[in-house]
Protein backbone atom coordinates (compact mmCIF):
# COMPACT_ATOMS: atom_id res chain seq x y z
CA UNK A 1 0.00 0.00 0.00
CA UNK A 2 2.80 2.27 1.11
CA UNK A 3 4.66 2.14 -2.86
CA UNK A 4 1.27 2.69 -4.37
CA UNK A 5 -0.56 5.19 -1.87
CA UNK A 6 2.15 6.51 0.35
CA UNK A 7 2.33 6.72 3.73
CA UNK A 8 -0.97 8.45 4.33
CA UNK A 9 -3.94 6.89 2.74
CA UNK A 10 -6.43 9.94 1.92
CA UNK A 11 -7.75 9.98 -1.73
CA UNK A 12 -10.97 7.91 -2.04
CA UNK A 13 -11.20 8.32 -5.34
CA UNK A 14 -8.15 6.92 -5.89
CA UNK A 15 -8.82 3.88 -3.21
CA UNK A 16 -12.71 3.66 -4.99
CA UNK A 17 -10.18 2.81 -8.47
CA UNK A 18 -7.69 0.34 -6.76
CA UNK A 19 -10.60 -1.79 -5.36
CA UNK A 20 -12.79 -2.08 -8.41
CA UNK A 21 -9.99 -2.99 -11.11
CA UNK A 22 -7.71 -4.81 -9.32
CA UNK A 23 -8.63 -5.58 -5.48
CA UNK A 24 -12.46 -6.49 -6.19
CA UNK A 25 -11.58 -8.88 -9.53
CA UNK A 26 -8.89 -11.05 -7.49
CA UNK A 27 -11.70 -11.55 -4.99
CA UNK A 28 -14.06 -12.47 -7.62
CA UNK A 29 -11.56 -15.32 -9.20
CA UNK A 30 -11.13 -16.50 -4.93
CA UNK A 31 -8.10 -15.45 -4.39
CA UNK A 32 -6.68 -14.78 -0.79
CA UNK A 33 -6.04 -10.73 -0.53
CA UNK A 34 -3.11 -10.07 1.46
CA UNK A 35 -3.55 -6.28 2.34
CA UNK A 36 0.38 -5.29 3.51
CA UNK A 37 0.34 -1.81 5.73
CA UNK A 38 3.40 -1.60 6.16
CA UNK A 39 5.15 1.66 6.50
CA UNK A 40 1.72 3.21 6.54
CA UNK A 41 1.03 5.36 9.37
CA UNK A 42 -2.45 7.31 8.83
CA UNK A 43 -5.80 6.95 6.29
CA UNK A 44 -9.05 9.34 6.07
CA UNK A 45 -12.34 7.74 6.66
CA UNK A 46 -12.54 8.19 2.70
CA UNK A 47 -9.97 6.38 1.86
CA UNK A 48 -11.17 3.45 4.15
CA UNK A 49 -14.96 3.64 3.35
CA UNK A 50 -13.90 3.69 -0.52
CA UNK A 51 -11.33 0.82 0.01
CA UNK A 52 -11.99 -1.24 2.87
CA UNK A 53 -15.64 -0.48 3.56
CA UNK A 54 -17.14 -0.77 -0.44
CA UNK A 55 -15.20 -4.12 -0.40
CA UNK A 56 -17.01 -5.36 2.31
CA UNK A 57 -20.09 -4.30 1.61
CA UNK A 58 -20.04 -5.85 -1.94
CA UNK A 59 -18.28 -8.77 -0.41
CA UNK A 60 -19.50 -9.76 3.03
CA UNK A 61 -17.90 -13.52 2.76
CA UNK A 62 -14.56 -11.87 2.21
CA UNK A 63 -14.75 -11.52 6.40
CA UNK A 64 -14.86 -15.41 6.70
CA UNK A 65 -10.76 -16.00 5.89
CA UNK A 66 -10.02 -14.69 2.63
CA UNK A 67 -8.70 -11.02 3.31
CA UNK A 68 -6.10 -10.31 5.64
CA UNK A 69 -4.03 -7.16 6.90
CA UNK A 70 -0.81 -7.72 7.70
CA UNK A 71 1.64 -5.09 9.55
CA UNK A 72 -1.08 -2.41 10.39
CA UNK A 73 -0.24 -0.08 13.18
CA UNK A 74 -3.12 -0.03 16.37
CA UNK A 75 -4.41 3.28 14.77
CA UNK A 76 -4.51 1.47 11.36
CA UNK A 77 -6.50 -1.17 12.84
CA UNK A 78 -8.60 0.56 14.36
CA UNK A 79 -9.25 2.49 11.05
CA UNK A 80 -9.71 -0.42 8.91
CA UNK A 81 -12.14 -2.21 11.69
CA UNK A 82 -14.03 1.17 11.73
CA UNK A 83 -14.63 1.49 7.95
CA UNK A 84 -15.57 -2.39 8.22
CA UNK A 85 -17.95 -1.69 11.14
CA UNK A 86 -19.26 1.85 9.30
CA UNK A 87 -20.02 -0.53 6.27
CA UNK A 88 -22.01 -3.29 8.39
CA UNK A 89 -24.17 -0.23 9.83
CA UNK A 90 -24.66 1.23 6.78
CA UNK A 91 -26.06 -1.94 4.53
CA UNK A 92 -28.30 -2.82 7.86
CA UNK A 93 -29.57 0.65 7.13
CA UNK A 94 -30.32 0.51 3.83
CA UNK A 95 -32.05 -2.79 4.22
CA UNK A 96 -33.97 -0.87 6.77
CA UNK A 97 -34.77 1.37 5.03
CA UNK B 1 -18.25 50.78 -4.98
CA UNK B 2 -19.46 49.87 -1.43
CA UNK B 3 -17.20 49.46 1.77
CA UNK B 4 -16.13 46.51 3.80
CA UNK B 5 -14.48 47.96 6.95
CA UNK B 6 -12.77 44.74 8.08
CA UNK B 7 -12.97 44.27 12.07
CA UNK B 8 -9.52 44.50 13.97
CA UNK B 9 -10.10 40.79 15.27
CA UNK B 10 -11.63 37.66 13.99
CA UNK B 11 -11.59 34.25 16.46
CA UNK B 12 -14.25 31.93 15.79
CA UNK B 13 -17.20 33.62 17.97
CA UNK B 14 -16.61 36.40 15.48
CA UNK B 15 -17.22 34.51 12.64
CA UNK B 16 -20.85 35.41 11.69
CA UNK B 17 -20.71 38.58 12.45
CA UNK B 18 -17.36 38.69 10.29
CA UNK B 19 -19.03 36.51 7.32
CA UNK B 20 -22.36 38.97 7.40
CA UNK B 21 -19.82 42.22 7.06
CA UNK B 22 -17.91 40.44 3.96
CA UNK B 23 -21.07 39.11 2.10
CA UNK B 24 -23.61 41.82 2.99
CA UNK B 25 -22.71 43.93 -0.22
CA UNK B 26 -25.14 43.10 -3.46
CA UNK B 27 -23.84 41.08 -6.23
CA UNK B 28 -23.60 43.75 -8.58
CA UNK B 29 -21.95 46.47 -6.43
CA UNK B 30 -17.88 46.54 -6.79
CA UNK B 31 -16.24 46.01 -3.04
CA UNK B 32 -13.80 48.56 -1.39
CA UNK B 33 -11.80 46.30 1.47
CA UNK B 34 -10.46 48.05 4.46
CA UNK B 35 -8.52 46.55 6.20
CA UNK B 36 -6.97 49.90 8.17
CA UNK B 37 -8.40 47.94 11.47
CA UNK B 38 -6.73 44.86 11.37
CA UNK B 39 -4.84 43.12 13.85
CA UNK B 40 -5.43 39.24 13.95
CA UNK B 41 -7.60 36.83 11.62
CA UNK B 42 -8.05 33.02 11.85
CA UNK B 43 -7.27 31.44 8.88
CA UNK B 44 -10.71 30.80 8.46
CA UNK B 45 -11.61 34.31 8.39
CA UNK B 46 -8.30 34.63 6.08
CA UNK B 47 -9.95 31.97 3.69
CA UNK B 48 -13.18 33.39 3.50
CA UNK B 49 -12.45 36.52 2.71
CA UNK B 50 -10.09 35.40 -0.34
CA UNK B 51 -13.24 33.00 -1.24
CA UNK B 52 -15.29 36.39 -1.09
CA UNK B 53 -13.25 38.02 -2.88
CA UNK B 54 -12.68 35.05 -5.74
CA UNK B 55 -16.49 35.27 -5.91
CA UNK B 56 -16.58 39.00 -6.59
CA UNK B 57 -14.37 39.09 -9.24
CA UNK B 58 -15.08 35.82 -11.07
CA UNK B 59 -18.47 37.65 -11.64
CA UNK B 60 -16.93 40.71 -13.17
CA UNK B 61 -16.80 42.78 -9.89
CA UNK B 62 -14.30 44.98 -8.78
CA UNK B 63 -12.09 44.93 -5.86
CA UNK B 64 -10.24 47.36 -4.09
CA UNK B 65 -8.03 46.78 -0.96
CA UNK B 66 -7.16 49.77 1.31
CA UNK B 67 -5.70 50.86 4.49
CA UNK B 68 -3.02 48.29 4.07
CA UNK B 69 -0.52 50.84 5.65
CA UNK B 70 -2.40 51.07 8.44
CA UNK B 71 -3.24 47.55 8.93
CA UNK B 72 -1.10 45.73 12.15
CA UNK B 73 -1.26 42.57 10.59
CA UNK B 74 0.05 43.15 7.09
CA UNK B 75 3.32 41.28 7.45
CA UNK B 76 1.20 38.58 8.12
CA UNK B 77 -0.97 38.87 5.92
CA UNK B 78 2.00 38.91 3.25
CA UNK B 79 3.99 35.88 5.07
CA UNK B 80 1.14 33.23 4.51
CA UNK B 81 0.63 34.56 0.62
CA UNK B 82 -2.90 36.07 1.90
CA UNK B 83 -2.12 38.87 -1.50
CA UNK B 84 -0.13 36.45 -3.66
CA UNK B 85 -3.36 34.24 -3.72
CA UNK B 86 -5.16 37.49 -4.99
CA UNK B 87 -2.74 38.17 -7.45
CA UNK B 88 -1.73 41.18 -5.65
CA UNK B 89 2.30 42.27 -5.75
CA UNK B 90 2.81 44.20 -2.53
CA UNK B 91 6.97 45.06 -1.39
CA UNK B 92 7.53 43.16 1.37
CA UNK B 93 10.08 45.12 4.61
CA UNK B 94 10.94 41.70 5.80
CA UNK B 95 13.10 38.68 5.11
CA UNK B 96 11.08 35.53 5.03
CA UNK B 97 12.59 33.23 7.40
CA UNK B 98 11.57 30.56 9.61
CA UNK B 99 8.74 32.09 11.72
CA UNK B 100 8.72 31.26 15.66
CA UNK B 101 5.12 30.45 15.10
CA UNK B 102 3.56 27.82 12.87
CA UNK B 103 1.45 28.67 10.06
CA UNK B 104 0.74 27.53 7.11
CA UNK B 105 0.33 30.01 3.83
CA UNK B 106 -2.86 29.84 1.49
CA UNK B 107 -2.78 26.92 -0.27
CA UNK B 108 -5.72 26.62 -3.89
CA UNK B 109 -7.50 23.61 -3.97
CA UNK B 110 -8.04 22.73 -7.60
CA UNK B 111 -11.33 21.09 -8.12
CA UNK B 112 -11.84 17.19 -8.68
CA UNK B 113 -9.36 15.34 -10.77
CA UNK B 114 -6.17 14.14 -9.21
CA UNK B 115 -3.84 17.16 -10.67
CA UNK B 116 -3.14 17.70 -6.61
CA UNK B 117 -2.76 14.86 -4.37
CA UNK B 118 -4.82 14.65 -0.99
CA UNK B 119 -2.24 13.60 0.64
CA UNK B 120 0.79 15.49 -0.34
CA UNK B 121 -1.50 18.39 0.34
CA UNK B 122 -2.52 17.58 3.34
CA UNK B 123 0.43 16.08 4.92
CA UNK B 124 2.75 18.97 3.63
CA UNK B 125 0.27 21.47 5.20
CA UNK B 126 -0.19 19.10 8.82
CA UNK B 127 4.07 19.05 8.90
CA UNK B 128 3.93 22.90 8.58
CA UNK B 129 1.57 23.61 11.55
CA UNK B 130 3.66 21.07 13.37
CA UNK B 131 7.29 22.57 12.25
CA UNK B 132 8.13 19.29 11.10
CA UNK B 133 7.35 17.07 14.61
CA UNK B 134 5.22 13.79 13.68
CA UNK B 135 3.16 13.68 16.50
CA UNK B 136 -0.48 13.14 17.53
CA UNK B 137 -1.38 16.70 16.55
CA UNK B 138 0.24 16.08 12.78
CA UNK B 139 -2.24 12.63 12.28
CA UNK B 140 -5.19 14.79 13.80
CA UNK B 141 -3.90 17.95 11.41
CA UNK B 142 -2.89 15.48 8.52
CA UNK B 143 -6.47 13.68 8.85
CA UNK B 144 -8.45 16.29 8.95
CA UNK B 145 -6.77 18.42 6.10
CA UNK B 146 -6.99 15.47 4.00
CA UNK B 147 -10.90 14.89 4.61
CA UNK B 148 -11.82 18.87 4.34
CA UNK B 149 -9.25 18.88 1.26
CA UNK B 150 -11.68 16.12 -0.82
CA UNK B 151 -14.56 17.75 0.17
CA UNK B 152 -13.55 20.94 -1.60
CA UNK B 153 -12.55 18.52 -4.46
CA UNK B 154 -15.70 16.52 -4.88
CA UNK B 155 -18.18 19.01 -4.16
CA UNK B 156 -17.66 22.87 -4.30
CA UNK B 157 -17.22 22.66 -8.35
CA UNK B 158 -14.94 25.66 -7.63
CA UNK B 159 -11.53 26.00 -6.01
CA UNK B 160 -10.99 26.21 -2.67
CA UNK B 161 -8.65 28.08 -0.41
CA UNK B 162 -6.78 26.26 3.04
CA UNK B 163 -4.08 27.66 5.34
CA UNK B 164 -3.51 26.89 8.68
CA UNK B 165 -1.62 28.34 11.66
CA UNK B 166 -0.18 26.94 15.32
CA UNK B 167 0.35 30.26 17.48
CA UNK B 168 2.79 29.58 20.44
CA UNK B 169 0.41 32.00 22.63
CA UNK B 170 -2.94 30.64 21.67
CA UNK B 171 -3.33 26.96 22.88
CA UNK B 172 -5.03 26.38 19.60
CA UNK B 173 -3.83 24.86 16.49
CA UNK B 174 -6.32 25.68 13.20
CA UNK B 175 -7.47 25.06 9.94
CA UNK B 176 -9.61 27.21 7.35
CA UNK B 177 -10.74 26.40 4.17
CA UNK B 178 -13.37 27.89 2.06
CA UNK B 179 -14.44 28.33 -1.35
CA UNK B 180 -17.06 30.06 -3.49
CA UNK B 181 -18.86 27.72 -5.26
CA UNK B 182 -22.07 25.61 -5.36
CA UNK B 183 -22.63 25.54 -1.70
CA UNK B 184 -24.07 22.53 0.19
CA UNK B 185 -27.60 23.13 -0.86
CA UNK B 186 -26.75 23.04 -4.57
CA UNK B 187 -24.62 20.07 -3.80
CA UNK B 188 -27.52 17.97 -2.19
CA UNK B 189 -29.83 18.94 -5.17
CA UNK B 190 -27.43 18.18 -7.92
CA UNK B 191 -26.82 14.79 -7.00
CA UNK B 192 -30.40 14.33 -5.72
CA UNK B 193 -29.53 12.74 -2.65
CA UNK B 194 -32.34 10.92 -1.08
CA UNK B 195 -31.69 12.46 2.42
CA UNK B 196 -32.39 16.25 1.16
CA UNK B 197 -35.56 18.17 0.82
CA UNK B 198 -36.46 21.06 -1.19
CA UNK B 199 -38.33 21.89 1.96
CA UNK B 200 -35.35 22.07 3.51
CA UNK B 201 -33.80 25.42 5.59
CA UNK B 202 -30.45 26.03 5.34
CA UNK B 203 -29.98 25.03 8.58
CA UNK B 204 -31.20 21.75 8.63
CA UNK B 205 -28.75 21.54 5.11
CA UNK B 206 -25.72 22.08 7.63
CA UNK B 207 -26.91 19.58 10.02
CA UNK B 208 -27.35 16.90 7.24
CA UNK B 209 -23.89 17.40 5.88
CA UNK B 210 -22.73 16.86 9.24
CA UNK B 211 -24.47 13.96 10.12
CA UNK B 212 -22.69 10.36 9.65
CA UNK B 213 -24.37 9.64 5.93
CA UNK B 214 -24.73 12.91 5.25
CA UNK B 215 -22.47 13.37 2.11
CA UNK B 216 -24.88 14.66 -0.68
CA UNK B 217 -22.72 11.88 -2.57
CA UNK B 218 -23.08 9.31 -0.07
CA UNK B 219 -25.86 7.61 -2.38
CA UNK B 220 -24.40 7.09 -5.68
CA UNK B 221 -23.73 4.82 -7.37
CA UNK B 222 -22.61 6.09 -10.23
CA UNK B 223 -19.11 6.72 -11.82
CA UNK B 224 -16.56 4.70 -13.40
CA UNK B 225 -16.13 2.59 -9.99
CA UNK B 226 -19.87 1.89 -9.42
CA UNK B 227 -19.72 3.80 -5.61
CA UNK B 228 -18.67 7.15 -4.74
CA UNK B 229 -15.90 7.80 -2.54
CA UNK B 230 -17.46 10.24 0.14
CA UNK B 231 -19.69 8.40 2.82
CA UNK B 232 -20.15 11.67 4.67
CA UNK B 233 -17.74 10.51 7.52
CA UNK B 234 -15.23 13.19 7.34
CA UNK B 235 -16.67 16.26 8.26
CA UNK B 236 -18.45 14.38 11.53
CA UNK B 237 -15.76 12.68 12.56
CA UNK B 238 -13.65 16.03 12.87
CA UNK B 239 -16.76 18.39 14.15
CA UNK B 240 -16.76 15.85 17.34
CA UNK B 241 -12.96 15.80 17.50
CA UNK B 242 -12.93 19.23 17.73
CA UNK B 243 -15.26 18.84 20.46
CA UNK B 244 -13.55 16.41 22.18
CA UNK B 245 -10.27 18.42 22.29
CA UNK B 246 -12.26 21.38 23.89
CA UNK B 247 -11.55 22.94 20.42
CA UNK B 248 -13.88 24.66 17.88
CA UNK B 249 -15.95 23.94 14.50
CA UNK B 250 -17.55 26.48 13.01
CA UNK B 251 -19.44 25.30 9.54
CA UNK B 252 -21.40 28.04 7.27
CA UNK B 253 -23.08 27.89 3.88
CA UNK B 254 -25.71 30.06 2.05
CA UNK B 255 -28.01 31.54 4.54
CA UNK B 256 -26.87 29.42 7.63
CA UNK B 257 -23.82 29.21 10.23
CA UNK B 258 -23.53 26.94 12.79
CA UNK B 259 -20.65 26.85 15.93
CA UNK B 260 -19.54 24.79 18.83
CA UNK B 261 -17.36 25.90 21.16
CA UNK B 262 -15.78 23.24 22.82
CA UNK B 263 -17.92 20.42 24.48
CA UNK B 264 -20.45 23.30 25.31
CA UNK B 265 -23.84 23.30 23.43
CA UNK B 266 -23.97 24.32 19.33
CA UNK B 267 -25.17 27.25 18.66
CA UNK B 268 -26.30 27.79 14.97
CA UNK B 269 -28.40 30.57 13.09
CA UNK B 270 -29.01 32.03 9.99
CA UNK B 271 -27.59 35.21 8.54
CA UNK B 272 -29.57 38.88 8.53
CA UNK B 273 -31.69 38.49 5.27
CA UNK B 274 -29.64 40.04 2.90
CA UNK B 275 -26.71 37.89 3.36
CA UNK B 276 -26.00 35.05 1.54
CA UNK B 277 -22.64 32.88 1.62
CA UNK B 278 -21.69 31.38 -1.66
CA UNK B 279 -20.12 28.25 -1.40
CA UNK B 280 -18.89 26.99 1.71
CA UNK B 281 -16.86 27.45 4.96
CA UNK B 282 -15.20 25.21 7.44
CA UNK B 283 -13.08 26.85 10.51
CA UNK B 284 -11.59 23.73 12.77
CA UNK B 285 -9.45 24.28 15.88
CA UNK B 286 -7.99 21.65 17.89
CA UNK B 287 -6.86 22.28 21.29
CA UNK B 288 -3.02 21.09 21.63
CA UNK B 289 -2.67 20.03 24.97
CA UNK B 290 -5.80 17.90 24.43
CA UNK B 291 -4.26 15.88 21.30
CA UNK B 292 -2.08 13.44 23.22
CA UNK B 293 -3.36 10.70 21.90
CA UNK B 294 -5.35 10.84 18.25
CA UNK B 295 -6.11 7.13 18.84
CA UNK B 296 -8.26 8.29 22.33
CA UNK B 297 -9.73 11.10 20.18
CA UNK B 298 -10.73 9.19 17.63
CA UNK B 299 -12.96 6.71 19.61
CA UNK B 300 -14.47 9.33 22.12
CA UNK B 301 -16.16 10.80 18.62
CA UNK B 302 -17.02 7.23 17.76
CA UNK B 303 -19.01 7.09 21.24
CA UNK B 304 -20.12 10.75 21.08
CA UNK B 305 -21.53 9.88 17.90
CA UNK B 306 -23.49 6.24 18.81
CA UNK B 307 -21.39 4.95 16.46
CA UNK B 308 -19.58 2.18 18.93
CA UNK B 309 -16.50 0.53 17.41
CA UNK B 310 -16.57 -2.86 17.74
CA UNK B 311 -12.98 -4.21 17.18
CA UNK B 312 -13.04 -6.26 13.58
CA UNK B 313 -12.32 -9.81 14.02
CA UNK B 314 -8.32 -10.08 15.14
CA UNK B 315 -8.26 -13.26 12.57
CA UNK B 316 -8.43 -10.19 10.15
CA UNK B 317 -4.94 -9.13 11.45
CA UNK B 318 -2.10 -10.71 11.06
Amino acid sequence: MKERFGTFLADGERANEFRFAEVEPAIVKGDHVVIDMSGVTNMTDSFGNALFGTLVKNHPEILDGRIEFRNCSPLLRTLISAAIQFATMAARRQQLA
Amino acid sequence: MQGVKLPPAVFEQHLPKFLTTIWQVPDDHDLEIDFSRGRFYIPVAVTSLIARIDYATSNGGKVRLCGLNKCDNLRYLQRIDFFKRLGVELDEDFARRDPEDAFVPVREVPIGGVSIRNDEMATELARCLTRGKEDELFQLAQYSLGEVIANVKQHAERVGFVCAQSFKKHEMSRIGIADCGIGLRESFRRTDSPRFQEGMNDLQVLELAMSPYGSSKAHLRTGPYGETANKGVGLTMIRFMAAQSYGHFFLASGKAWWYRDGLRPEISSTFPAEVSVHGTVVGVAFQRSQVDDYLKLRRLAWDALGLTEKPADTKLFT
